[in-house]
Formats: C-alpha cells, structure tokens, sequence
C-alpha cells in the first residue's frame, strides 16, 4: 500500500519534472485558435438605411454631349451640371476660370488605360467588400452610373442635388440559367442573328439530353433536372464569369426574350432560379454655393444599399476637382506637417503615384503599416490645388476623423495632378495567426460604420490669393468666421514655454535595499526657482507645462482620481508654484493625459480589459511607436476608450477644481484619436472625436486657458497654445517645398511653438525657424542633471536637458526672438515667400517683416544684408 | 524633417534615441548634378578624392562620373585610350573604385574582368588585366567588384562569389595570394567524417571554410577594412550577442598585411550592427573611413549607417528605409568627404549628403583629443557631449576617466555606473574602498572583535537551549525548535536522530526555515553588491524564487519519501520534510552575511563569495545525506548500494551504533 502511494509519488515526481520543462518555454503563449471564439460572423446586422426626409426637387436626367448646364449662381460663381460626366463645373466670374469636377478631355488622355478614363470621369468613387467573401471591390460613378443613365439633377435654392445610381438596381439578370431545348432554341437561338455570337452563346450551355440518363450517373442528372424525363435541356454552364454573363445578357436582350418568359421557362422545369445580388449604391449629392466657396455635402447614413449583402467601405468624393495637366504650372498643398507642397509632374522625375495621409495621425486600434523610417502627421482636414493663376483650397468641415487625403502626381497613369480626400466608412484589420495552419491573413471589417455626414468646402482662389498663403489666409478666414479662433488677447508678447517633467521611476536604496520609488526630476520648488531664475534673465510671458505630477509621474496611472506627486512637494508645493508663477507673470499648465494610461494598478479606477480600446480582434490594443534600431512598432501604453474620457475628465476635474488653477494643458488630447473597436462598446473615429472635442470644450470652459500638443484640428476653438505644432513636412522624396500652412492659418489667433529648442539638432537654424514663423520659444528643461532620466531608463523619448546647462542660451534666445517678433497680438503671418535658395521674408499684420537666412552666404536685397545664419527684422 | 531617429545601444542592448549626428542636407539625382544625359543606372560605388572631387562609379552607363565640391559635373569618365594600341577603350560594369595615396583612381572592371588605373582628368595609367588562370584554383571565375590600394601599392581585390578571402595582387598586378581567410579549427565530426567519405566524396561536399567579402577599403596605414554580408545570420547575432571579440563571425574586420584581423572590439557589443533579432542580422556592404579611427559601416538589411570608434564603441547609428528625404531603397555605398557623409542609392540612383551637427562635432571633437592623448580637453569635449544626449554612456565613461583622474572616486563610481562601465567602476571602487578604509582603520579591530564576541554569545546561547532542550519533555517551543537547527547544523547524527525520535524540531520550524532560505534568496538579489548584480533595477521574481527554491525543494521530499519507501526507509514525508529543510540552515546562516560582504568586494574578490556559497551549499548537502541517512535508518552504504547487501553493510557499520 504504502509502496504504491510510494511509486504514483515517485511518477508524479517525474511528470511534474518533465510537464515543467514542457510548460517553461510555452507560458504566455496562446493557442491561435481561442482568438476565433470572439470573432462573430462578418454580417451586418440589416438596417435600413434612414432616409431623413429632404425637400423633393424635381429631377432631370442628364443629357450625354449637352455639355455644361447651368445650376446655380451667385454674387461670385456660377454652378454647372457637367452632362458629360454627370460631375460638375464652378465658374469664378472675376477670373472666369472654370473649375471642373473631371478633366474636360480624360477620355482622350493619351496616357490613361480605359479603366483610368473612367476614373478621371467620375465624381464618385467607392470601394465595398461582399459580405462574407474575400477581397475588395470599387466602383465608379462614371461607368456604373453614368454610362447606365443613372445619373439625374436637379435645382436646389442655391445649388443643385446630383443623384446617382451606383451598380445595378434591377437585381435579376435577364439570362437564363436553364431552358428547355426547344425553347432556347426557339427564343434565343434563332434570334441571335450574328454567327459568332451564336456559337458563343451555345458555348456557354450544357446540353443535356435524355441519352444521358442512361450514362453512369444519370440518377444523379434526374435528381437535378427531373424534366430530363420528357425534354432536353440547356443548362447554363457554373464556370461562367459574371463579366461573361453581362456580356450574355445583352445578347439576350437583343432578342426580345423578357423576364415573363425566363420567369415562365424556370416554371416549367421546375427551377427556382438564382440568387446572385447586384451591387448598388445609391446616393444623394447636394452641391451648394455659399458666398466664394462650393459646399458639398453627402450622408454615408442614406446612402442606399443592400446592407445585408454589402459593406461600403470607403468612397471619396470629386478626385479630380480642380485636377492640374502636366506641363502647366502649378503645385498640390497637404497638410503633412506644417505643410508641404509638391509640383506637377512636369519633367517626369516624380515616379511616385500617391502621396497619402490619414488625418490626426494613426489610429492605434487598428494594426499599423510598417515604416521604415519617420514621418509627420496630416493634422489639418485641408487640401489644395494651385494651377496656373487660380487655385483650389477644400476644406473637409464633417467627417475629418474618417478622411485620409491623397496627393496624385500625373504623368504615371494618366495626365493629371491631383489632391482629393477619401472617406473610410469601414477600417478593416488584418492579421495572420502565428503557427497557424493556413498562413492566409484573417480580415475583420469594422462593425460601427461611419454613417454621419461628408461635407467639404472648396474655395476658389485668385491671381495673388491663389498660393499656398493665400490658401493658408482662406482657411484662417474660415475658421474666424465658423468662431474656431479667437484673436490673441492685447498685452500677451512672445511666450516662453518652459516644459518640465515631475516625478519618474527610479531605484533607491534603502537601509541598502533597492526599493523602487519616485524621485522628483523637476520638483516644485525646483520649477519655481527655474522661473524665478529667467524672470531675473530677462524673460517674460513664461508658461510652464508642468507633466508627470500626478498619480505616479512620468508612469502615470489613469485620470480616475487626482494625487499631485508627494515627491515633487505635494499639493502645498503646487499651490505655492501657482502663487510664485503668477507672481511672476508666469503661468502653469499642469499636464493631464486624457488618452494613454502608462501604469495600471489595483483599483485605479482602469482596467485595460475593460477601459483600453481593444481591436477589430477584441484584443487590446496599444499606444505604439516605431523602434528605431528595429524599425518595428512596440506597444508601451494603453489607449484609454474614448467613450470613457468625458467620465475621466469629469472626476479629475473635481479634484482639479480644488487646486484654484486657471489653466491646464492636454497635451494628448491634440495629438491622437483612437477609436475603439470593442464589441458592445464601439467608438468609431467621427465618434471619438466628438468625445474629445465635449473634454475640450469642458476644460476650456472651466480652466481658461488650454494647452495642447501637435494641434489635431479639431482642438482649435479650445486651444490657446499649440507645442509642437509641426514646423517641417515630412521631406518626402517628391515634395518639392515644405511651407507653414499651418503657422500661417493659426497664427494671430493661436499661440504656438515647434519642437523644444533645446532638442533641435541645431540650435541655430530651430531659432531662425522660430522666428520665420512666428513661433513662440519653447524649450524642455530639468532640474538636476539628466542622469536621473537615464537612471529611469526614459530613453526610448529625448525627455530634456539640465536647466543649469541651458538657462543662459535659453533667455538669449528669448531675447532675440521676441525682439524680432514684437507683440504677439494682430500678429498674423500675411505673407511668406522665398526670396533665395535658403532665404525667406515672413510678412506679419503688424507691419513688421523678417528675413531669415539659412544658407551659408549674405543675402543682400534692397539696401539689407543678412548674414549666412542670421536674420533681419523690417518695419517697426 | 529628419526622417529617422539616431540611437545607440546601451551596455545592456537596449537602444537609446540621441541626438542626430548627421542629418540630410540635399538629395540630388542625376539632373541637379547637371548631368543631362539621363538617370544614373545602378551606381555601385562612390569615392571622394583628395581634392574634394567625387567620384561616382555609374555602373549601369559604364561610365564614372566626377562632381566638384559643389555636387556639379566637373566630367564624365567613359572612354579611354590605350597607350598600347592607341584605341580607345571603355567599361564594362564598372563596379567599384578606390582613390590610391598617390593620386591614381582604381577602377574594378568587373564584366571586363580587369582593373583600370586612371588618373583624376581620366587619362589611362594602366590595365591590369586578370592573374594568371594557372595560379588560381580550378573554376575560379575573376570578376572584381571592389579593391583597395595599401600605401605599398599592393592591390587588394574582391572578387564576386569568391570564399578564399581577398585577392592580393602585388604593385605590377601579379597574383600575390589570398589574404583574410578565416581560419576554421576542424569540428571532431568533420573529422569523423573525413575518414570514413571516399575522395570523390570529398571533393563533392563544399569546403567548410566559407569567407565571402563584398567590400574593402584601405586606411592611411595600408590595413585593410573589410566587409562580409555571408556569414550565417545566427551565428552573426550570437557572436553579437555574447559580446564575442573574435573575428571569426563579424561581418567588419581589419585585416593586417598578413591578412590577420586587427579590429578592436572593446565596446560593449562587438561592431555587428543593429541587436535585434537573429532572424534579420545587419548585412554591411560598405566601409568609410572619418579618420582618428573612426569608421561608419552600411547596414543593407534595414538601410542604416553604423558609426564606431577605434576600440569599436557604437558612436551613433541612423538611417532606415522609405521614400523620404534621407532614407534610403537600396543604400550601396558610403563616403567621407571632409564633415559631410555621402550615401549613394542604388535603386532611387541618387546621392544623399548628410551634414555633420554641433552633436557629431562634438563626439568627433572628443575623440580626435583623446587620440592626441589632450585628457583634459576631451574632458571638456564629453561634458558637452553630455549637455546634449544625458543617454550617451560614452560620454559617462569619458567624464569618469577625469574624475579617476582627480581622485574624485565616488563621483568616478558614479559616472562608471552611468556608463555600465563596470571594469572601470570596480577600479574606482577599489579606490573608494581604500579611501573609506583607511579613514577607519583603527576602528575596524574593535568592529571585528564585537562582531566574532556577538557571533560566539550567540552560538553559546544556541548551546545552552539547545542543552536544556535535551532534558525537557512535553511541547518545545518555537523558538527552542528554530535555535535546533544549529546544533544540527554542528552534531548532525545525534541532531537527526533526535530530530527524528525526541521531536526536538516540528513542521512550523521546518516552514520557516524553508522561507528563511527563500528570503535569505531574495536578499540576495535585492541588497547583493555590483559584483553580483551589476544594475540598479532590481525587481523580486516571486516566481523565480520559488522555482529556484521550493520546487526542488518540494520534489526532493517528495522523490526521497518515495524511493526510500520503495527501500524500506523509514522515515515518513513528515520527517523527511523536517530533516531536509533543518539541513537547510546552513544556507541561510551563509548566504546572508556574504550578501551584505558582498557590497564591500571588487569584482576580482567574487571568488570569496564563490567559496562562501559553496561552503553553504556543500554543508547543506552533506545535512542532507546524513538526515536521509539518520532518518531512513541507513548506512552510508545504503544510500548507493542495492537492497541485497544491506543486512551486511548494516552489521559493518560503525554510524549505526553511534545513532542508536
């Protein structure tokens, strides 16, 4: 007895010996398949779409060869029906330059393929995937809805409303599948009157006759075709491609053969006929002119289509408006980075067809596409085209969130240079199962489609207007007047943004224990002495942005709950840094994250399996960034569900409240959005960023001033400061000048800086930069020297350098930048041009003008030298 | 924007994002160089002349192509005449190019099969035609792809798919030998093998020593900077990981005129290119020389350009791949010229020049002083360094060496450990040490006296319980049943038996100590000095411990009750468990005081803790196998030998009178 428990020890002993060496190696590992239990069938739930009652217009079909119709006009422009492509044209009557939705002559572009053509006629362009099945498939309005007449127009008020038929309505197709002999002989055959398509016709059925019941498996023929009994007959052969069968039925239409008779003939055979779905999309398109700009808009929601059999998944609209030739003058504007223009293909050196940005940068909830190197972000929903002396600028007013915007260079495939924006209705993932049997990539759609509205706004620009500043004013201009911007308060100067980090990770130890603590990089009093000591410098208009002072610094735990860092002070400590910065005419900006949560602990208030976005796999998704020695991406915090900042913001708020501060910075809020693709808790992109923009506006209305980083669009009618608004595109190979859109449409309203100075590669050039642009002088320093970041192993992010080392630099730089700029009230960028190779004038509203030169020789222009590196203010 | 961002690795491998050294100043194509006659095809190769001009080897156009300072055509090189003859003759592929101390431009000829020597304006000096075929080996195929040109004007020659090495060629062009082969001691199977295959065989199966080179240049001392992108991915990343200083896996090498391998591979890793994975090692292709040592190799795999100093420390690293502005699509070559780098792309055809920054004129700064053996100005030079990348742990080491310098030892000790400089950090130490010891000489007798008077009270006091713990019946306490272990540790036959039959010891004890040994492990790790552990970050595995400590432990008792049951031991689980965890106490007794010794020790003293651990452990063991003994009632014998003989061995022993 005791022998046997002995032995069954002995080899339990034993398994568990070799069990642990088994499992070692495999703990954390998950086996592919669970991942399937959460995946749920692709399918749509039906819904119909909700067609919102609009105004009934009367409709008329459009006229192929009439040419331009007129629509509408106003004070500026008149509107057109294009009959040829179904599109539409704009007339600016004071240039009388005509813009047109498609290239007046594509369907003789020498360079284009036949499929090209059509896509250069086409105003609408949409890909949809069939449910179920793999693989995309895209449509075009000029083939699928022009040449099958299903495009109409009509008046409205002050514009017109195009729609359009995309795809086939009817669903049946007149081509049957079976047919008795006699009567496919009859009715189809004999009617066929050319030869060739006679024998191709009857190439495409089987015939089958009673002889073949007798062959091996004619029982199994009967089971099929019982009426084999008494008839022959033709059956349709199953290998038979859908672009044979549209050629079939037109053969067959010839023929006078009708759905009574297809419908009479299955009768009698006793089949039940098919169930093949066409594709169709219909949709509405309203164009309307309003004062100099062209406003489009479109419902993804009313677009009509079979959602139980179909997923739209993007369309983009009018990707020829305003499109330049090559060989003309002109350029295309994108909005990547701070703006970057690119010329048209003129001399054949540009190979690359598309240039293409996803705007607010990426969306952590889907797998990113692998980079090799870095890039900006597309952060403004804006575009233009500039051709010859007129010129494009589209705004996208709904619908950003979802939009990507694509640059086209002509001259590869066909003749036209081309910006235009593209709207993702559904992101699909992908991913390949490690270890998986088949090594096929598994594709999920996105079940929360974007249904809301598209709307964009072309603006038609001008002789002097109609350049990338002249865009940049235009969109100023529009901002002011949709109440986006409001002017810079009187007395503000050129602000000096300081940036400091509180609290980070480190090992101390104690009674020769290692015990991992916080340790204060910057604390309180230190910040408070860094103001003091450039007040005494000479330096004025301080904002310091204060990050990593609550619930755990630099690693900070959700925004659940407020506990100001005790190793930087305490709360004591903070109060006394706001007293000491007002003091000084300084004001804080304590840094709050809204979107990353960097460290989860019990009871937080997060739990990433309930709080994080998750992707379209329900795994959690994570806040990523690229490697740069393995140039692939790591996931190192969690993407709080935008659905749950507004309740974030709401409880840390009302420990914020207490504090009595008057400002706060959101330096996340600017840069990303997510969405979050959790099943029963979907926050699709549009979505998300009504969630942050209801934050913003809650924070700017309870704290003043706010804040915030890269300065994602939809931030700007509650920021006052921008850092690191992007002051460099992403130097493309293609792009042929980077220029400061952005600067230019911001400035006078928003304050802004770029990158930190003090991080810039070269100090010199980042001040010039500074200065060319109008920027604010910002720079990113710590108390102590930089060794306790290293210690905290921050080094995957440059965090900034010592104060000590930098405080000197720091207040001259100051000095130099705000006396080239002068107050920063009315300051707007009112022109911006090159003057030389390296040399620039910047323009402002105050009458003061600056010259900058980075080139290594003088400039010398009308009586002014400026020296290589250096500038030279003009005006007062 | 620079589209990528520069890092380097720490000791430990992990990167750390710096400043930029470099960053793109201008991309030209073919036009903005003002050559109109269409693209450059497939450029190999590029060199920068002692006059600033470049050259460019246009391998596509078989032409070489000259640019000014200014990136403009100065000429075009496609045509020469042959003084022979007088006809004129051209390239065919021109594919590599090197610029000779005495002013003649190297061209490898590669379809042509020859080497062309030209001198700058392109007036031909001389052809050197392929070697001999009759001096090199059968089916040898001459296609030189790359060459170099030692100040003795001996030529050495890559030629493509050739794995013997590099080609020498002597001044006139006569075939010298082959030079760099790596040296391959014969694995015992190969040998195995080699005597029982037949010739044929033999002869069919590859040779095993492989030295596939696709790059060289030559530096001012005539040594040789090779490249190699062939050598077996794992064993190029093991060799990188293990910080192996051979040269038998390194994809860079200097080679002497002796073709032996001369690289320094001082730094942390050796100069092998990016840690990331073993699935996709950096490939060099290229080799430039920034002078003072200084070298940047061109990575193919992921497009980047790794930059190192003499002894093989990573300065800085940057590149990568995509369409922008300083990225490449198929980098093939790398230049100096003066403070600008130059990249050639292969794929785009065009140049890109990067310019130095305030950053990369620092680093070089500092390095050209320490070469020129100015300390005190390299100092200064790495303070700056420092003010603009507190990551850089070069820098740190640079700052330590001044303060080792000046005797400052703990702010030494504190930069070494910035710098993960740990060789350096125990000097320093030691240093401190002597510093702190010297200042408390007179106390350390007394200190020694106190600590031996507390030591031996203690064991005394053990004594006296444990003595008075013989006589005394009914329930012991805790703490009588804790102090036991030591008499065991010291009387184990009697402790054991005792242990066993008197129940001086309990279960709760026995759990006790097991946590004691369990958190006598995690001191270990957490209070252990530098010479243990050599970080800051020092997290608790729960799990470790555990698995460390109480599984085997637990599968100990556990197999020991069962064999010895199957062998009529006769001790139970219970016993068992108490006997092997009071056999335990050695260890903790051990283990503790070496941890907190150990913050005092250098890393050449770790041979103390060696022997401490070992005591601990050895007299732990031997608890062990005399508990198992004493419990089970067995002879020393029993424990070895096989049932049959243990009425005999128990007769002959003298242990089992002593127990009873």
């Amino acid at each position: 007895m005791r022998a046997r428990a002995a032995i069954a020890m002995l080899l339990l002993v034993g398994a568990a010996i070799v069990g642990a060496a088994i499992a070692v190696p495999g703990i954390g590992r998950m086996p592919a398949a669970k991942a399937e239990e959460t995946a749920e069938p692709a399918a749509e739930t039906a819904k119909p779409a909700d067609a919102t009652e609009r105004a009934e217009v009367p409709m008329q079909k459009a006229v192929p060869g009439a040419g331009l119709t007129q629509a509408a006009e106003n004070e500026y422009l008149v509107l057109y029906f294009d009959n040829d492509s179904g599109g539409i044209a704009v007339k600016d009557k004071a240039t009388g330059a005509v813009f047109r939705s498609n290239p007046p002559d594509a369907l003789e572009d020498p360079k284009a393929s036949d499929e090209t053509k059509q896509e250069l006629m086409s105003q609408v362009s949409l890909v949809y995937h069939v449910n179920g099945k793999e693989g995309d498939a895209a449509m075009n309005s000029y083939a699928q809805a022009m040449k099958a007449e299903q495009i109409e127009w009509g008046k409205l008020e002050r514009g017109m409303r195009i729609r359009l038929t995309m795809g086939r309505e009817e669903q049946r197709m007149l081509l049957p599948r079976q047919m008795t002999a006699a009567s496919f002989e009859r009715d189809i055959l004999e009617r066929i009157g050319d030869e060739r398509r006679k024998r191709q016709t009857q190439a495409f059925y089987i015939r089958y006759s009673r002889d073949d019941l007798k062959g091996a498996n004619g029982k199994e023929l009967l089971a099929k075709y019982p009426i084999l009994e008494q008839e022959d007959i033709y059956v349709l052969k199953s290998s038979v491609t859908d672009r044979d069968k549209r050629v079939l039925e037109s053969y067959v239409k010839e023929t006078g053969y009708t759905y009574e008779m297809m419908e009479e003939e299955y009768a009698k055979i006793g089949y039940e006929g098919d169930d093949a779905v066409f594709p169709f999309f219909k949709m509405t398109i309203d164009y309307e002119l309003d004062g100099r700009a062209l406003a489009v808009s479109l419902n993804a929601g009313e677009i009509e289509y079979d959602r139980e059999t179909f997923s739209l998944v993007s369309l983009s609209l009018l990707n020829y408006f305003g499109a330049g030739r090559t060989g003309e003058d002109g350029y295309i504007l994108l909005p990547d980075g701070s703006g970057t223009l690119i010329r048209f293909n003129n001399d054949g050196r540009k190979t690359t067809l598309l240039t293409a940005g996803k705007l607010y940068g990426p969306d952590y909830g889907l797998a990113q596409n692998p980079r090799g190197s870095i890039r900006q972000e597309f952060r403004a929903p804006v575009f233009g085209i500039k051709r010859g002396d007129s010129a494009l600028l589209a705004v996208i007013e709904e619908g950003a969130a979802a939009a990507e915007i694509n640059g086209v260079m002509g001259d590869i495939n066909h003749s036209w240079n081309t910006a235009y924006a593209t709207f993702t209705i559904r992101n699909k993932d992908w991913f390949i199962a490690e270890n998986a049997f088949e090594q096929a990539p598994w594709i999920l759609y996105e079940k929360n489609a974007f249904e809301g509205r598209i709307a964009m706004r072309y603006f038609f620009l001008a002789e002097e207007e109609a350049d990338y500043v002249g865009m940049a004013k235009t969109y100023r201009q529009y901002l002011v007047d949709a109440g986006a911007l409001r002017p810079v308060e009187a007395g503000e100067g050129t602000p000096f943004y300081l940036d400091t980090i509180g609290a980070v990770d480190t090992m101390v130890r104690k009674l020769g224990l290692p015990v991992n603590s916080k340790a204060a990089v910057t604390s309180f009093a230190e910040a408070g002495r860094m103001i003091e000591r450039l007040t005494e410098l000479g330096v004025r208009h301080i904002k310091l942005r204060y990050t990593g002072w609550y619930n755990g610094g630099y690693d900070h735990t959700a925004p659940y709950k407020l506990k100001v860092e005790r190793s930087l002070g305490g709360e004591r400590g903070l109060r006394r840094l706001a007293e000491l910065a007002e003091s000084v005419g300084a004001q804080l900006f304590p840094d709050a994250d809204f979107v990353y949560v960097s460290e989860n602990r019990a009871f937080d208030g997060f739990s990433p399996k309930r709080d994080a976005i998750r992707n379209l796999f329900q795994k959690t998704a994570y806040r990523v960034r690229l490697n740069p020695a393995s140039l692939e991406y790591e996931g190192y915090e969690w993407v709080i569900d935008p659905g749950k900042m507004p309740d974030y913001f709401r409880r840390f708020s009302a420990a914020y409240d207490g504090l009595g501060l008057d400002a706060i910075s959101l330096s996340t809020l600017g840069e990303g959005l997510h969405a979050n693709y959790k099943n029963n808790n979907r926050v699709n992109r549009p979505q998300a960023e009504r969630f942050a923009a209801s934050v913003l506006a809650a924070a700017a209305e309870k704290y003043g001033s706010v804040m915030a980083d890269y300065g994602n669009a939809y931030i700007y009618p509650y920021a006052d400061h921008i850092l690191r608004l992007p002051d460099t595109d992403s130097s493309y190979a293609i792009a042929d000048e980077q220029v400061p859109f952005l600067q230019i449409a911001l400035s006078g309203y928003v304050r802004y800086a770029g990158e930190p100075l003090n991080l810039a590669s070269e100090l010199r050039p980042a001040v010039l930069r500074a200065i060319e642009y109008g920027s604010g002088v910002y720079f990113k320093l710590n108390g102590g020297d930089g060794s306790l970041l290293k210690d905290a192993k921050l080094s995957a992010e440059f965090q900034g350098s010592p104060f000590d080392d930098w405080a000197e630099t720091a207040a001259d730089v100051y000095a130099e930048i705000a006396g080239a700029l002068g107050e920063a009230r009315g300051r707007t960028i009112e022109n911006h041009e090159r003057l030389a190779e390296g040399v620039y004038r910047t323009t402002f509203g105050n009458g003061r003008a600056v010259i900058v030169n980075y080139s290594d020789q003088a400039y010398l222009a009308d009586g002014i030298r400026v020296e290589p590196l250096d500038y030279a203010v003009v005006g007062p | 924007m620079v589209p990528y961002e520069t890092y380097v690795y720490d000791y430990e491998g992990e990167y750390a994002v710096s400043p930029d050294a470099y960053v793109p100043d201008r991309v030209l194509d073919a036009r903005d160089m003002g050559i109109d006659s269409g693209n450059l095809q497939q450029p190999a190769d590029l060199v920068a002349g002692e006059d600033g001009d470049i050259y460019i080897a246009d391998t596509g156009n078989n032409r070489i192509v000259v640019l000014d300072g200014r990136f403009r055509l100065r000429r075009e090189i496609a045509r020469f005449v042959r003084a022979d003859t007088g006809e004129t003759d051209g390239f065919n592929s021109p594919a590599g190019l090197f610029f000779s101390g005495e002013g003649l431009l190297y061209v490898a000829d590669s379809k042509n099969a020859r080497i062309v020597v030209l001198r700058p304006d392109g007036e031909l000096v001389r052809i050197l035609e392929a070697p001999d075929s009759d001096v090199l080996p059968a089916g040898f195929v001459y296609e030189p792809t790359a060459l170099g040109v030692d100040p003795a004007g001996r030529i050495y020659v890559i030629s493509k798919s050739t794995n013997m090495g590099v080609i020498a060629l002597n001044a006139d062009g006569q075939f010298d030998g082959f030079v760099g082969a790596e040296k391959v001691a014969p694995k015992v199977l190969d040998l195995f093998w080699r005597l029982i295959t037949t010739k044929e065989q033999k002869l069919r199966s590859a040779k095993n020593v492989p030295t596939e080179y696709n790059n060289i240049t030559i530096d001012e001392i005539g040594f040789a900077y090779v490249t190699s992108s062939a050598i077996d991915a794992r064993n190029q990343y093991n060799a990188l990981r293990n910080r192996d200083k051979s040269s038998q896996y390194a994809p860079v090498k200097r080679l002497n005129n002796m073709g032996v391998d001369v690289l320094k591979r001082e730094g942390a890793f050796p100069p092998a290119g990016d840690l990331v994975s073993s699935g996709r090692v950096s490939r060099f292709i290229d080799v430039a020389l920034a002078g003072h040592g200084i070298y940047s190799t061109l990575d193919s795999t992921r497009q980047k350009i790794f930059t190192y100093d003499e002894d093989g420390n990573l300065l800085y690293v940057f590149g990568g791949y995509g369409s922008q502005k300083g990225v490449f699509r198929s980098a093939s070559a790398l230049a100096y010229r003066g403070g600008s780098l130059l990249v050639l792309d292969r794929d785009t055809a065009k140049l890109t020049v990067f310019r130095r920054t305030e950053y990369g004129d620092n680093i070089a700064e500092a390095i050209r002083l320490r070469k020129e053996r100015k300390y005190n100005e390299s100092i200064e030079a790495w303070r700056k360094v420092l003010k603009q990348n507190p990551n850089f742990e070069m820098a740190y080491a640079g700052v330590a060496q001044s303060n080792m310098r000046q005797g400052e030892y703990r702010e030494a000790m504190k930069h070494y450990k910035l710098a993960s400089d740990w060789e350096n950090y125990f000097k320093a130490f030691a240093e401190y040490r002597k510093e702190v010891v010297g200042r408390i000489i007179l106390l350390i007798p007394f200190a020694a006296v106190l600590a031996i008077w507390l030591v031996v009270r203690f064991f005394r006091y053990a004594a006296r319980v444990n003595a008075s713990g013989w006589r005394k019946s009914g329930r012991r306490t805790l703490w009588e049943e804790l102090l036991y272990a030591f008499h065991v540790m010291v009387h184990p036959f009697d402790g054991f038996w005792d242990l066993k039959h008197e129940r001086r010891g309990s279960v709760r004890a026995a759990v006790l100590i097991v946590l004691a040994v369990m958190g006598a492990d995690i001191f270990r790790t957490l209070a252990g000095g530098y010479v243990l552990n050599p970080t800051d970050w020092r997290a608790v595995e729960l799990a470790d411990t555990v698995l460390t400590v109480l599984v085997p432990f637990v599968l100990w008792c556990c197999a020991n009750w069962g064999l010895t049951t199957l062998m009529d031991g006769e001790g139970s689980l219970k016993d068992i468990f108490v006997a092997s965890a009071y056999s335990l106490m050695p260890i903790v007794v051990i283990s503790v005081p070496a941890t907190v010794f150990s913050n005092a020790l250098v890393q050449q003293e770790a041979q103390f803790l060696a022997f401490f651990s070992a005591l601990a452990y050895g007299w732990a063991l031997l608890l062990i196998f005399v508990g198992v003994m004493v419990t089970n009632d067995y002879t020393p014998f029993k424990i070895c030998t096989p049932p049959s003989y243990r009425w005999s061995a128990w007769d002959l022993s003298p242990f089992c009178r002593y127990c009873s």
